[in-house]
């Protein structure tokens, strides 16, 4: 018979590692996706905001932009927080890295979500 | 020549077949404010192993210097130190597989107490942290208990673990933050959580499934290379991870 854990699971860092990893194999193929269609069918010559309005004409399109934001943004975001977590002691710069950090990822996705989901061409 | 009888007998006595310099990093916390490397002459065979150089420093040279060791044969695990860069077993490496200038060091990551003595205490907390031993309440047997070799084979390697601390040691992730457990600590927990006859695996699992426990490992492969016994520290880990993640053990 196999001893029951005293306290309830806390699973956030199994969660957490979880997430990079199915986080990380969605973003090599999001971000390749990205890179052949912008780099390789188009070319970067071609990129200006009109490009970008024309191509958001298509909802598929946001959506691939909004999961690619959102994902990079989790993944780096979560990423940075273990390096704060390691390399980080100071318990005060620990909290302020941390904290800068968290605001500066909802920052980012809160302006690119914007832009991505009530742009009108 | 021996003269001095007080003094032990030992294999390479002066005039052996060659000379190595060492490089030891030394510290007297009572006299220096940092570590500094002093180098000695040793005359050692090419089969003689870094602890047999080590001891011809202290015996012959400088009685000052300090370092562990009890065994000397790789079993107990006292003589961990850094050799040429990596961490090694001073009674396990030859003289003849490190070269003629050998720089010896004290393990890294831990508060170093004099010359290649550190403390291991912190380490021997995190060992202790994961419940290390053998859990079971059920009445006791009138003889042993009993295991099937299938059962048994799923913990042999970690059994190996000599708690020398070399794994723990070149973890990256240890040296930045010793909140970290720490490669040793989960292999010794490894051996009792895939253990058949221990009822304490969702403990251990629940003690390991937290901030400073396996999710910090980040797969770098240097506790595998360190370990002198050989253990797939890193395969260890990932089981682990996978029975906190499938539940199984």
């Amino acid at each position: 018979m196999q001893r029951k854990s005293s306290k309830p699971r806390d699973n956030f860092e199994l969660r957490s590692w979880y997430f990079m990893r199915v986080s990380g194999a969605l973003i090599v193929v999001l971000a390749i996706i990205h890179l052949i269609y912008v780099h390789y069918v188009h070319g970067v010559d071609e990129i200006s905001a009109g490009f970008i309005a024309e191509r958001w004409l298509n909802p598929t399109w946001r959506i691939f932009d909004f999961v690619l934001l959102t994902l990079a943004l989790l993944h780096g975001g979560n990423g940075m927080r273990i390096l704060v977590d390691d390399y980080i002691r100071p318990k005060g710069w620990r909290t302020f890295a941390l904290t800068s950090l968290y605001i500066v990822v909802f920052l980012l996705f809160a302006v690119g979500g914007l832009v991505m989901l009530t742009y009108q061409g | 020549m021996i003269t001095d009888r007080s003094v032990p007998i030992v294999t390479h006595i002066k005039g052996a077949a060659m000379q190595v310099t060492l490089r030891i990093m030394r510290f007297d916390p009572e006299k220096d404010k940092k570590p500094v490397m002093k180098s000695y002459k040793a005359e050692v065979e090419p089969t003689d192993r870094v602890l047999d150089a080590l001891n011809y420093v202290k015996w012959y040279e400088d009685g000052t210097l300090a370092y562990r060791r009890s065994c000397a044969h790789g079993i107990c695990g006292s003589d961990a130190v850094i050799i040429n860069g990596v961490n090694r077993l001073a009674c396990k490496t030859l003289i003849q597989d490190v070269g003629k200038t050998i720089t010896i060091e004290p393990l890294a990551g831990f508060k170093v107490l004099k010359d290649l003595i550190v403390d291991f205490e912190p380490f021997f907390e995190q060992y202790r942290s994961v419940l290390p031993y053998l859990i079971n309440n059920d009445p006791k047997p009138i003889k042993e208990r009993l295991q099937s070799p299938e059962d048994r084979e799923k913990f042999d390697d970690t059994t190996k673990c000599i708690l020398c601390a070399s794994c723990t040691t070149s973890c990256p992730i240890y040296w930045a933050n010793p909140d970290y457990v720490g490669p040793s600590a989960i292999v010794n927990a490894h051996r009792f959580i895939f253990d058949s006859r221990d009822q304490a695996a969702a403990e251990r699992l629940d003690i390991l499934n937290t901030r400073s426990g396996v999710w910090r490992c980040r797969t770098i492969f240097n506790c595998t290379e360190a370990c002198p016994r050989e253990i797939e520290v890193t395969r260890a880990i990932e089981d682990v991870k996978r029975a906190i993640l499938y539940g199984e053990s």
